[in-house]
């Protein structure tokens, strides 16, 4: 164990910057224990990840249909079968192979993907990751899900929102807003995603009020905090 | 002697199909928690499909847990690929201790466990450890917001999400042991 080893949580957490982040992943490398409670992380994550709790628990204990073997012919030779058995590998392993990914690629083509939030700093010298300085401007992009919508709020109250505010701009697969950030405080961004069209942005809407929808349609929120 | 692959109603398209869909979000939401960007968290995830797509062990119970480890398994092949720099590296004297340096104990079996039964579980933690590991794990909160809504120094938020974790994992361990038992 080295003091890198220490890292681990704040690695797995996000809150190492990018050049220690980078340098644990060299660590990572050539660590097995870090390596061993990793997995144990991600396992954890997946297991406290709600979505997934139910169809997790709903494979417990479902055992493993029998196996379907292909009928040999009885009277063949030990050197026939083998010769069966690599034609069996060299044609069914592929064609299992393929026709595994197809459904899944023709699922990725007809489905939208999920909704995704990034919060980046477009003008403005701050760098740390959920910090911001008043004066900066904040770039929302929402991607995924057929319909979207931002919100931004100052605390509990809405400030800016797309679709809806002048700077706010759709492309097929992405909405971009734009917000200046003139005073000081805790902002959320709230992005919205759904199958079905979104009910539009109402202006005296809390946080509070759009957060209680999320039982409903897809959300993901950032807190930004943004000081003088 | 080659044997010939085993071919099973598991490994079935639609039922991989349908187990990669299901799992996507949170996988996806790993690797960008790993890789640290889109870009390469989106390599990520197809491979782990790709490797995926040969389908489903028979001995797996767990798809997701499944998935899970082969996710893991390529992101350290990843690192392992992108280590370009000597073993030995220098550590800042500033640098913030979270995970302490002690061995970890057993892990529970994550993937026999809901997530019902992980927060019942914490109701055995210490309030000041519950607080924390439920406002970073399910209000999805970061250190800095917890350590500013709290009231505590960001280092301290890392130290109880530590201990939070380590006691978790005793509780479900115990437990899950406990009701194997006939």
């Amino acid at each position: 164990m080295t003091p890198r080893c220490t890292e681990l949580d704040l690695f797995f957490d996000g809150e190492l910057d990018t050049a220690p982040a980078a340098a644990f992943r060299d660590h990572l490398a050539s660590c097995e224990r870090c390596q061993r409670v990793l997995l144990g992380r991600m396992q954890e994550a997946v297991a406290t990840d709600a979505a997934g709790a139910a169809s997790a628990r709903a494979s417990l204990g479902a055992e493993p249909p029998p196996v379907a073997v292909a009928d040999a012919p009885v009277a063949i030779s030990e050197a026939r079968r083998a010769a069966f058995r690599r034609r069996i590998l060299v044609y069914a392993a592929p064609a299992v192979a393929a026709a595994a990914v197809l459904p899944f690629l023709w699922f990725k083509a007809h489905t939208s993907d999920p909704l995704a939030l990034d919060c980046p700093i477009k003008y403005g010298s701050t760098r740390a990751r959920g910090m911001a300085h008043v004066g900066d401007v904040l770039h929302p992009i929402a991607s995924g899900e057929r319909h979207r919508a931002i919100m931004v709020y100052l605390e509990r109250d809405l400030r800016a929102a797309c679709p809806g505010d002048g700077q706010c701009s759709e492309a097929q697969d992405k909405l971009e807003l734009l917000v200046s950030l003139k005073e000081p405080g805790m902002y959320t961004v709230v992005a919205l995603g759904s199958d079905d069209e979104l009910p539009r942005p109402v202006p005296g809407k809390t946080l509070d009020e759009l957060l209680a929808q999320c039982t409903r349609i897809h959300c993901e929120r950032r807190t930004i905090q943004v000081e003088d | 002697m080659v044997e010939p692959p085993e071919v099973s109603d598991r490994s079935a398209p639609e039922s991989l199909g349908a187990a990669l869909k299901d799992a996507e979000p949170v996988l996806k939401r790993l690797a960008e928690r790993l890789c640290g960007n889109a870009a390469d968290a989106q390599d990520l995830l197809q491979d782990t499909f790709v490797r995926a797509a040969g389908g489903i062990p028979p001995e797996v119970r767990n798809v997701r847990g499944w998935l899970t480890t082969i996710l893991h398994n390529l992101f350290i092949d990843h690192c392992r690929a992108n280590n370009r720099r000597p073993s030995h590296e220098p550590i800042n004297d500033q640098h913030e201790y979270v995970t302490q340096l002690e061995p970890d104990g057993p892990e529970p079996e994550w993937t026999r466990i809901t997530v019902a039964e992980i927060r019942n579980a914490t109701d055995e933690l210490e309030a000041v450890y519950r607080e924390a590991y439920l406002l970073h794990t399910f209000e999805h909160l970061s250190y800095d917001d917890i350590a500013r809504k709290l009231g505590i120094p960001r280092v301290t938020v890392g130290t109880r999400l530590h201990r939070a974790r380590k006691k978790l994992r005793e509780v479900l361990t115990a437990r899950f042991a406990l009701e194997d038992k006939p």
